[in-house]
């Protein structure tokens, strides 16, 4: 198989057409142990992209198990009892209907003579607590050799002036031309895509510093948990801040935020 | 919920043991409606995902077994994450109406959820087993980085080299798939 290596590849990625894909799709059709390896390749390229490809869904002993399990009585028994413990849940989380308004009423009540009362003590919403502990102190300063008009001089400026869509693509056109890029721009990226929203594409950026060598990847950490505050995930925030060392960035703030939550 | 070992949760939930269920759902459903919540989706799509995900796992320990190597929090809450990126990828085929393979009834998903999953342990599994260059490599390769990146990278001498050494973690990791006892399961091949 080893001479097919390419052809494989590109036939997988689309790249072949014409004559080159008809003459592979004739190879592949009379050749059944070529034929084997492409599907495993492509298997593999669809699980590494955690793709599901339900067409290959084989029709062996195992699936014929599965089958005949599902239709049992013993089946519709696991299924019941899970319902069961499913519905107790919700009741438990969300009282009746009827209690439920009656439950309303009275918080209503109580809260608009304790409006005040609240106002006093109330926690902090973790939206505020977001605000409240993000710094821009924080962010390393990418200082560097001045070099004209480039991408990163470009989205660092872009990025003071809170235009972060315009500074999100140059750091990306910045990162595409630079494999060896400082991995602290993540810390940029990871709040400019926040800044617009775009939760999981931040906490992605985020990871990317945590994965890196970078001596300043612990502030990934502090960044993904002020991500989670923003959205109210405080129980993430939680787990990320716990992650974090005495001796990493933060960590005493870290402390200070993790008895707020 | 960590208390108890995987065992005496899977055999718990077996007998239909109410207590362990309600167990679970108290500590674990939280974390996996605040993560469909953060994904595009709703209560209602979270407590679905839940229930799918704990009767898949009752399912598979009631016929072939399951083997648990994670904790059982972090083992469940996997499978929900699968489960529901299949579910955001065949709503997105839905809404850009490409040629959707609709599965019949809930039976064939709940098998197809299954086999998805094991795939997807396997390829874990067998993923750790690469060497860390190769590991390093194949995530470049399925990020699809440009082999002129990679070359820098892995200081290789040219993009030949890299693409030469792609391939040969690509195909150690094709053979430690194809050689593991349970690839004949989840394949048609």
């Amino acid at each position: 198989m080893e001479g097919y290596r390419e052809q494989i590849e590109a036939y997988l990625s689309g790249e072949l057409s014409g004559d080159a894909l008809a003459s592979f799709e004739a190879l592949l059709s009379g050749n059944e142990a070529l034929r084997e390896e492409v599907v495993l390749a492509r298997q593999i390229n669809l699980m590494a992209k955690n793709e599901f490809d339900r067409e290959q869904l084989p029709q062996n002993e195992y699936t014929q198990e599965l089958r005949t399990f599902l239709k049992s009585d013993r089946a519709q028994e696991l299924k019941n009892a899970l319902k069961n413990a499913e519905q107790s849940y919700q009741q438990q989380s969300n009282p009746p209907k009827s209690r439920r308004k009656f439950y309303i009423a009275a918080i209503l009540v109580l809260l608009l003579g304790a409006t005040f009362f609240f106002q006093m003590f109330k926690q902090p919403s973790s939206e505020k607590m977001y605000a409240n502990y993000f710094s821009l102190e924080d962010m390393p300063s990418l200082t560097q050799r001045d070099d004209g008009e480039s991408s990163l001089k470009l989205a660092l400026s872009a990025f003071k002036t809170k235009d972060y869509s315009a500074a999100n693509n140059n750091f990306k056109e910045y990162l595409s031309l630079n494999a060896n890029a400082d991995p602290r721009i993540y810390l940029y990226t990871g709040i400019s895509l926040l800044e617009m929203d775009q939760f999981e594409n931040a906490l992605l950026e985020f990871d990317k510093l945590i994965d890196s060598e970078s001596l300043d990847r612990s502030k990934g950490y502090w960044f993904k948990a002020l991500a989670y505050l923003k959205v109210g995930n405080n129980t993430k925030a939680k787990e990320v801040l716990s992650e974090l060392q005495s001796t990493d960035f933060n960590f005493n703030k870290a402390q200070q935020l993790l008895e707020d939550l | 919920m960590n208390k108890l070992n995987n065992h005496t949760i899977v055999d718990s939930l077996l007998k239909g043991d109410q207590e362990v269920m309600q167990l679970l759902y108290e500590s674990l459903f939280p974390k996996v409606l605040s993560y469909v919540r953060n994904n595009q989706g709703s209560k209602e799509d979270a407590e679905e995902i839940f229930h799918d995900a704990l009767y898949q796992i009752m399912i598979r320990a009631s016929t072939k077994g399951v083997q648990i190597n994670s904790t059982f929090d972090g083992y469940v809450y996997t499978v929900c994450r699968n489960l529901w990126l299949a579910e955001i990828k065949s709503r997105q085929r839905k809404v850009r109406n490409e040629g959707v393979f609709e599965l019949k009834d809930k039976d064939d998903e709940i098998v197809a959820a299954i086999i998805n999953q094991e795939r997807w342990e396997l390829m874990e599994e067998q993923f750790l087993n690469l060497s860390d260059t190769c590991r390093e490599l194949m995530k470049d390769y399925f990020k699809k980085v440009p082999y002129k990146e990679i070359v820098k990278k892995f200081s290789y001498s040219s993009e030949n080299v890299a693409f030469q050494k792609v391939f040969k973690c690509k195909k150690r990791l094709m053979d430690l798939v194809k050689s593991h006892p349970n690839y004949k399961n989840l394949t048609g091949l």
